[in-house]
């Protein structure tokens, strides 16, 4: 997979919250963008995945345009904001429920997906009784549980313990095995430095360039 | 299978027992409104506007209920999609199906339980025809129509309660200009407002939310979901 922001801008409010943003990125590599709070990251997920669309510019995976193509997005794994998770159902629940949008089932697998995220243990229990660090994990497994090619991550360790990171390190390092194209925002300068194989500083909605952290 | 575990009994009973407090309300006054032929006593029930405020209010809550319930919900879809639906057609297409379905059970649901609540606090005071069955449901399908513009409006406002408040505020001075003031002619037709005279086209609905589907449609595809960082 290839994907390519081309010349985007993006303004909000008469403010450009994206300005002229130019990336190219290959799968087998995970992308790690660094920057403070409101500085663009989150609002340069929302743009690759057309949450949001451009004032000018493009976003093109693979020779076709998120913009003007009809592009499957279901392609793009995204731990971005909730993911309209029901608070009275399980965590299993929760996944299986997101899992048949697509009319697919498979009970085991999710379990298995779990269990990989460290949530063997709770998965039975309501998503409302979850820790914050729960819930993330739970946002994560969501994120990466359908084999999706392009993965987004927005600060996935957030309000995880010491353990729980590590396993969250470890599925992303699997997933690069794997050939997928990772993209990582994170306050966390040693999960950008330990994960990514390029890391961009983002600040006021530009791409400043690549840092070594 | 799934479906049903989305539904929270928590919820239900919550539903439940507000539309029995409203009939209960309801029950209190629908003599003194009531001319007490059997015929009307299907569309008083679930249409009422006098000169008492406190009264008319009453006859508003199960349609601020539905407002709420349904606009919200839906509001919060529109407002989270989920990559997994493929593009943003796709998901507007379900979304928009699953909102008519959904309005239409739920609405359904909910004028025919009044009816059937006040008749048990009234035994055996309801026969109701064919005439009321096709009332009851135009009468639903004017309610899907005021949640839709809500919704459409809320999408232009990209803010659901004030949308849900300037509907409200907006259809009250239609009701009482009409019906008071002479203002508007009740020769226009006005969705929603008009069913409160009785003579409503439901067909003009039904046409006016093809037309603010595809103007849902247009929005919506262009819309940017979540604000500034």
């Amino acid at each position: 997979m290839k994907l390519k922001v081309v010349n985007y801008s993006k303004k909000i409010k008469g403010k450009m919250v994206l300005d002229n943003v130019n990336l190219e990125l290959k799968s087998g590599n995970v992308y790690g963008f660094f920057g403070r709070n409101g500085s663009g990251k989150t609002m340069l997920f929302r743009a690759i995945t057309t949450l949001i669309y451009p004032t000018s510019g493009d976003i093109i995976i693979d020779g076709k345009s998120l913009i003007n193509d009809d592009y499957d997005l279901s392609q793009i794994g995204l731990l971005l904001e909730e993911p309209g998770f029901y608070p009275h159902l399980t965590g299993f629940e929760n996944l299986s429920m997101l899992y048949e949008i697509n009319n697919k089932k498979n009970d085991q697998y999710i379990n298995k997906v779990l269990e990989d995220i460290g949530l063997g243990d709770n998965s039975r229990k309501k998503y409302k009784e979850y820790s914050l660090g729960m819930k993330q994990k739970l946002r994560i497994a969501q994120a990466i549980m359908e084999d999706q090619k392009l993965v987004i991550l927005d600060e996935p360790t957030n309000g995880l313990d010491e353990a729980s990171i590590k396993i969250v390190h470890n599925i992303i390092k699997k997933l690069k095995k794997q050939n997928k194209l990772i993209l990582i925002a994170s306050h966390n300068k040693d999960d950008l430095r330990l994960l990514c194989d390029k890391i961009f500083q983002i600040d006021d909605g530009r791409i400043c360039g690549e840092i070594k952290l | 299978m799934m479906y049903m575990k989305k539904i929270d009994l928590k919820k239900i009973i919550i539903y439940i027992l507000v539309i029995v407090i409203i009939c209960f309300l309801k029950k209190n006054y629908i003599y003194a409104i009531s001319t007490g032929e059997a015929s009307t006593l299907v569309k008083d029930i679930l249409i009422y506007w006098g000169d008492n405020q406190v009264v008319n209010i009453i006859w508003f809550l199960p349609i601020i209920f539905e407002i709420f319930v349904i606009s919200k919900k839906y509001f919060y879809k529109l407002n989270s999609f989920d990559l997994r639906s493929k593009n943003r057609k796709k998901y507007i297409k379900k979304v928009l199906i699953s909102f008519i379905l959904e309005s239409f059970c739920f609405i359904l649901a909910l004028e025919l339980s009044q009816l059937f609540i006040i008749n048990f606090f009234i035994p055996n005071s309801l026969n109701i025809n064919i005439d009321d069955l096709i009332f009851i449901l135009k009468y639903v399908i004017e309610n899907i129509f005021l949640i839709f513009e809500i919704m459409l409006v809320a999408l232009l406002f990209k803010k659901l309660m004030y949308s849900i408040i300037f509907f409200l505020i907006l259809n009250f001075i239609i009701l009482i200009s009409s019906m008071n003031l002479s203002l508007i002619s009740t020769q226009i037709y006005i969705p929603f407002v008009n069913i409160y005279f009785g003579s409503g086209n439901f067909l003009v609905t039904i046409l006016i939310i093809l037309i603010g589907i595809l103007i849902i449609k247009k929005i919506y595809l262009n819309y940017d979901i979540g604000g500034m960082e």
